[in-house]
């Protein structure tokens, strides 16, 4: 059977095609996509394009991680695509690609949510906005592990 | 234990203000991750005197190409490390 994760960063354009393909099983009755895009405003601010900044060693890390929870939380026959983009993209540009596949159509929807609220907490990406006014800003994010440096609990990123 | 070791910092996200170059610190042998803050914390107020970002340092993690590391733990000889802003991607 194909290895049932697959991970990425890439500064070539995302395609949603191979995610697809990927997540395909011929015992597969379901695939959920969540695809995100640049959109052209954020907190009142019209944005013309977004760069991506990404440690990506430590992503795929952290990328195949949460693969590997969604299969331990939502069954084992699950397949799972993430790959992020690295880069600058003008709006409508695809930033992120997640792909689950699975028998039944639950376990797909629950997982796919799963992986991308659990991304934007725990992959080490960064998103800077630039705007009409040719200003740019780094967008405030999710603390990796809050201020407590210390703390084991909260902050499991890469095994 | 060497009494010096070199610890290599690449920058991320809002820490790219501060140069694209990974920063080289000179540490006393048996530092931990928290003297690597502090060190930073000195060479950024070093390049820019009006540095304001003290508290984006202080919620911000350090990690290598596995994993995260927490402030407690030792460097070895010669590490290399980035540092980790608030995470904002998808």
């Amino acid at each position: 059977m194909k290895t049932p994760i697959h991970v990425g960063v890439s500064e070539s354009p995302l395609s949603v095609e191979a995610a697809a393909d990927f997540v395909h099983a011929p015992e597969h009755g379901a695939m959920d996509m969540f695809v995100g895009r640049v959109r052209n405003h954020n907190l009142g601010r019209a944005v013309t394009s977004v760069s991506y900044d990404v440690f990506a060693p430590l992503a795929c890390n952290v990328f195949r991680e949460l693969c590997e929870e969604a299969i331990a939380k939502f069954g084992p026959r699950l397949r799972c695509f993430i790959e992020h983009h690295q880069g600058t993209l003008a709006i409508g540009g695809i930033s992120v690609v997640i792909a689950v596949g699975s028998p039944h159509r639950d376990e797909s929807f629950k997982a796919c949510r799963y992986l991308i609220e659990e991304l934007k907490k725990r992959a080490p990406v960064w998103k800077q906005e630039h705007y009409v006014d040719g200003n740019s800003d780094w967008v405030q994010g999710h603390a990796l592990c809050g201020h407590h440096h210390d703390e084991q609990e909260t902050c499991r990123v890469a095994s | 234990m060497q009494s010096r070791i070199n610890v290599e910092v690449s920058l991320f996200g809002a820490f790219r203000e501060m140069g694209d170059a990974p920063i080289v610190l000179a540490l006393p042998g048996g530092a931990q991750i928290r003297d690597v803050r502090q060190a930073l914390r000195e060479e950024f107020t070093k390049r820019q005197p009006a540095f304001k970002q003290h508290k984006l340092l202080d919620v911000s993690m350090f990690a290598d190409e596995r994993a995260l590391r927490r402030d407690h733990e030792a460097l070895a000889a010669d590490t290399k490390l980035v540092i980790l802003p608030p995470v904002s991607g998808g």
